[in-house]
């Protein structure tokens, strides 16, 4: 075989941490994270077993080994993060620092709903650490916001933003979606011209997908509807044409960002860097393996109150599992990925192995080689899965 | 042999025919409560789920009637669908009476009166069995006169029961022992048997179900089939009891099996006779056919891989269904495989379904086509069931199709309906009978090719169930032939091609075309399919390039749940097949077979 003996990097580079909080005042529709109604008592409860997750995963080792202790990005998600009292996220962001080793100016992200977090709210996260937002707007048309059983109006959306800034959060993101089923080409561009008109820092855009198990999913059998891809194709197309013209630079497939403003918790995601999960539901790669935490709330903290480190899954990877994983991964970027760079961190032909695995798909115009550069041609983003499916 | 009775139950579909069966397996001890379960005849699992019988079954049941003396009486269950209309001939044959099952509530159906005729033609005695008279629509009384109107037989023979609830069980094993003959014949004359059915045992070889008339059957005997002449030294003689329950002589009246070395079920002949080689009769019994299938279709696998599997897995099927017949075949654009001959659709679907689910095969199966006769114009004849060996238009001289004779028994009310659909079926009329002021017998000639799909589905829901539908081939017709091709991305599809009447040629193709626009998933590149008959495009549907296969997002790091979705993706590209460059599905293939109808 041509793989050599494939090993694992011998450099990971600092650690990203993500917590997640699941708590939300209702359920939209497409979502099917791991989510709990907004409850300020078990929130206290809650934040006490992440921070006890933190600490056992700090004496474990295991975590964050591959990142030699180090982490430079924090990302609060959720569930809806913004409904926790200030105080809470505070905790949790000292547990990261008592815990990790915290390296200076980390990246600190903190998920925004609309309506759920006063300005003086809003001043206390900045107070505790906080640097960065990630404002879920997600439409500003009041009849797409309720089909999808957003808890909010697109008014209390723009006053949000408007808030952040005047709060004083110079790095603010603001998430959309596109391809929800009420959506069309025109109020998705309508959006996106309001969105942009706001002058965010950073834009994701969420091409939908439905999962089994949502509402969504059983409104559109209700309804006999099917996803239309070739509007929604459209429509990240237009988005692309409209963050471009607004000096937006695209990335990776569903993310924007002006100078200097790319999601630093993100790249670790998707430049093969470690992260460790925190929280119900919550996912960590921690060089040698990845795992899945129990996400069931109850399960989860029972595990936690007894000592246990809460995970339902831990898998193993071999260093050509994680070689592959990365190049999945990597590809995402737009400026893709360097290929000796990779196969020297993995001890693998990169070039060759790329060369036998998709080399058709190159003749079909879905990725583009140049030099060591690997990349996915423009056409390809859209049809990134073709592509990966081939490394799994 | 006064203490034997030989007997089948015909009934209208879910009249109750399975689940009285099951109460006289109880009531006669066959079975015990502990091993009892619903349709317990229907041994394969198709059976069960469609609640159909495919394969005959045989069980005597042991019984102390009223008069107190002991009778065997022989149930010959027998299969329920026209595909299989000569196996009941002959399981028919074999007895000298039959239950006629009814339900209370919906009364004589057309399919009673079918399966009626059918036993009056074999002389069979018939006792109407009026069941489900515990249901509140019973109308017992509505049913009797239908008896004495319709059927012509004395209301008075009927026996009332409720299968379900065990009701009126023991009259009908009463009405059995005194209404049905015994069986006649002399077991000192030379043997004469019939065989109505076979099973294969992968230990004993071939367990050949037979009715002696005359003489007697014992191991050791040497037998000689008369049909093919071969002969064999019998092992072993007995009767069923579900199971195989050896006994040392059959004699003239009895039912039984015969195991005698017998290689594959093909060796045995339903309808055949069976005699002694050194003591044979002088005529054999009447009758006899031999089965040939009449609707072809060539299987793929769609792993070329699995072709071997395939071929073992059809020759383990054969064993036991000497009706299926099969023979290597090639297709351009799907590799190996085998044209395989059946005795109808539903026969197709059943050897399908058992591949499938018993071996575990995945398929592709070409459209089904009947055999064709061609003269060609240096004066040759030739028989094509196979598209692809169709010769080019320019060397026939003619070409003929069979024709079948069918005579279709409804109720006056759907006589339009009917004629409407037999006429759109290039059906020819011959004749109309009134049976009575209600019911009307419509005698049409018929394609067999437009029978064999879905016509038969089709005349149950235009006549509501009430059609009944018997038919007999009649001879083959000349007829104007046409070679649908089609071409996916400007290639032809040799699998997909079929053999049609020239007039339905460009409704098929464009049909064609539009199923498989809906099942081909879009590709990388615009997918044009086409339609043409010799060179010339009749029709063409496109399927649009694929613009998006993404994941929009891998939020928290997530990336177990989009490899999976990746797995499954690559887990259902398994189940296609790639031809030229572009991959169709099984159901793409599947769903051209589907008439026009149905949609």
């Amino acid at each position: 075989m041509f793989l050599d003996s494939p090993i694992f990097p011998s450099d990971d580079g600092p650690a990203g941490i993500y917590i997640h909080l699941p708590f939300c005042r209702g359920r939209c529709t497409y979502c099917g994270f791991v989510t709990t109604p907004h409850d300020p008592l078990r929130e206290e409860h809650y934040v006490r077993s992440v921070v006890n997750e933190m600490e056992m995963r700090s004496r474990s080792g295991d975590d964050l080994r591959a990142s030699a202790g180090a982490a430079d990005t924090v990302y609060l998600g959720g569930g809806t993060p913004s409904l926790l009292r200030p105080d809470l996220i505070s905790r949790i962001i000292d547990g990261c620092t008592t815990n990790f080793r915290v390296l200076p100016q980390p990246e600190i992200t903190i998920e925004i709903n609309p309506g759920t977090a006063s300005p003086a709210a809003m001043r206390d996260l900045l107070r505790s650490g906080i640097n960065r937002a990630s404002l879920g707007i997600q439409s500003l048309h009041d009849r797409e916001l309720q089909r999808m059983g957003r808890p909010h109006t697109s008014g209390e959306a723009l006053a949000a933003f408007q808030d952040l800034r005047d709060a004083g959060f110079d790095n603010i993101s603001v998430d959309l979606i596109a391809g929800f089923p009420d959506q069309t080409r025109d109020t998705v561009r309508a959006t996106v011209e309001q969105t942009l008109a706001l002058e965010p820092d950073h834009l994701s855009v969420y091409l939908l997908e439905v999962k089994e198990g949502t509402k969504l999913a059983s409104q559109l059998r209700d309804r006999g509807l099917t996803l239309d891809d070739d509007t929604a194709a459209d429509m990240y197309e237009d988005i692309c044409t409209l963050t471009s013209s607004a000096g937006f630079v695209h990335y990776e497939i569903s993310n924007f960002a002006r100078s200097g403003k790319r999601s630093a918790h993100n790249l670790k995601y998707w430049t093969d860097k470690v992260y460790i999960g925190v929280g119900a539901g919550a996912h960590g790669m921690t060089g040698r393996l990845r795992y899945a935490n129990l996400s069931e709330l109850d399960l989860y903290e029972k595990a936690v109150r007894n000592g246990i480190l809460p995970v339902s899954n831990v898998t193993p990877m071999t260093p050509l599992e994680r070689f592959k994983d990365a190049l999945i991964m990597g590809l995402r970027l737009v400026e893709g990925i360097d290929m000796q760079a990779y196969g020297k961190r993995y001890g693998i032909d990169c070039p060759r192995f790329v060369h036998e695995t998709v080399r058709d798909l190159e003749e079909a115009g879905l990725i583009h080689r140049s030099g060591s550069n690997l990349r996915l041609a423009p056409r390809g983003r859209l049809l990134s899965n073709l592509v990966f499916s081939r490394w799994v | 042999m006064k203490h034997i009775r030989n007997f089948g139950i015909i009934a209208h579909i879910d009249h109750g025919k399975s689940t009285l069966a099951d109460r006289l397996l109880q009531l006669t001890g066959v079975v015990g409560s502990h091993e009892f379960r619903d349709q317990m005849l229907d041994t394969m699992d198709i059976e069960r789920e469609r609640g159909i019988t495919i394969k005959s079954q045989t069980v005597a049941l042991p019984y102390r009637a009223r008069d107190g003396k002991q009778y065997t009486l022989n149930l010959i269950d027998t299969p329920g669908h026209a595909d299989f209309s000569y196996e009941v001939s002959r399981a028919l044959v074999s007895c000298e009476g039959a239950l006629l099952v009814i339900d209370a509530g919906q009364g004589i159906q057309a399919q009673t009166v079918a399966n009626f005729y059918m036993a009056l033609e074999q002389d069979l005695e018939v006792i109407p069995v009026i069941n489900k008279i515990d249901l509140p629509s019973a109308d017992v009384d509505r049913v009797k006169a239908q008896i004495e109107k319709d059927l012509g037989l004395d209301p008075d023979t009927a026996v009332n029961i409720s299968a379900k609830e065990g009701i009126g069980i023991e009259e009908v094993l009463e009405a059995v022992v005194h209404h049905v003959p015994p069986p006649k014949g002399d077991p000192d004359e030379p043997l004469k048997a019939l065989i109505f059915d076979s099973h294969w045992d992968p230990y004993r070889g071939t367990i050949v179900n037979l009715r002696v008339f005359d003489g007697t059957l014992k191991p050791g005997n040497i037998i000689r089939f008369w049909s093919n002449r071969t002969t064999y030294r019998v092992e072993e003689t007995g009767i069923f009891l579900i199971d195989r329950r050896p006994c040392p002589v059959l004699s003239a009246g009895e039912v039984g099996y015969v195991i005698a070395g017998i290689k594959t079920v093909s060796d045995t002949r339903i309808g055949d006779t069976v005699t002694l080689d050194d003591r044979p009769c002088l005529q054999p019994l009447k009758g006899f056919q031999l089965v040939k299938p009449v609707v072809f279709s060539s299987f793929y696998p769609i792993s070329s891989d699995d072709y071997e599997d395939l071929a073992n897995a059809l020759e383990k099927l054969k064993l036991n269904d000497a009706s299926l017949t099969y023979e290597k075949d090639h297709s351009t654009a799907l590799g190996h495989g085998f044209r395989c001959g059946f005795l109808g659709l539903l026969h197709l679907e059943v050897v399908q379904e058992r591949l499938e689910r018993e071996f575990d095969l995945s398929m592709i199966l070409t459209a089904p086509s009947v055999q064709y006769s061609l003269r060609l114009k240096d004066g040759t004849e030739i028989i094509i069931d196979n598209p692809a060996k169709y010769p080019d238009p320019v060397f026939i001289d003619e070409s003929r199709e069979p024709f079948i004779r069918a005579s279709i028994i409804l109720p006056e009310q759907y006589f339009g309906s009917v004629m409407t659909l037999c006429i759109d079926r290039r059906g020819v009329q011959k004749d109309i009978n009134y049976l009575d002021s209600t019911r009307v017998e419509l005698v049409f000639d018929l394609p067999l090719s437009e029978v064999l799909f879905d016509f038969y589905d089709k005349l149950k829901s235009v006549s509501r169930g009430y059609a009944s539908f018997d038919y007999d081939f009649l001879e083959y017709r000349t007829t104007d032939l046409a070679k649908v091709d089609i071409l996916v991305a400007g290639e032809k599809v040799d699998a997909l091609s079929m053999l049609v009447h020239a007039d339905r040629a460009y409704q098929r193709a464009r049909r064609a075309c539009e199923r498989l626009k809906k099942e081909i998933p879009r590709q990388l590149f615009k997918v044009p399919i086409q339609g043409a008959i010799g060179g010339k495009i009749i029709s063409r549907e496109t399927v649009s390039a694929l613009r998006k296969d993404v994941t929009a997002k891998c939020y928290g790091g997530d990336i177990t749940r989009k490899k999976k979705l990746l797995e499954k993706q690559k887990e259902g590209k398994k189940r296609m097949k790639q031809v030229g460059g572009v991959v169709i599905p099984q159901s793409a293939f599947l769903a051209v077979l589907k008439s026009d109808e149905d949609e």
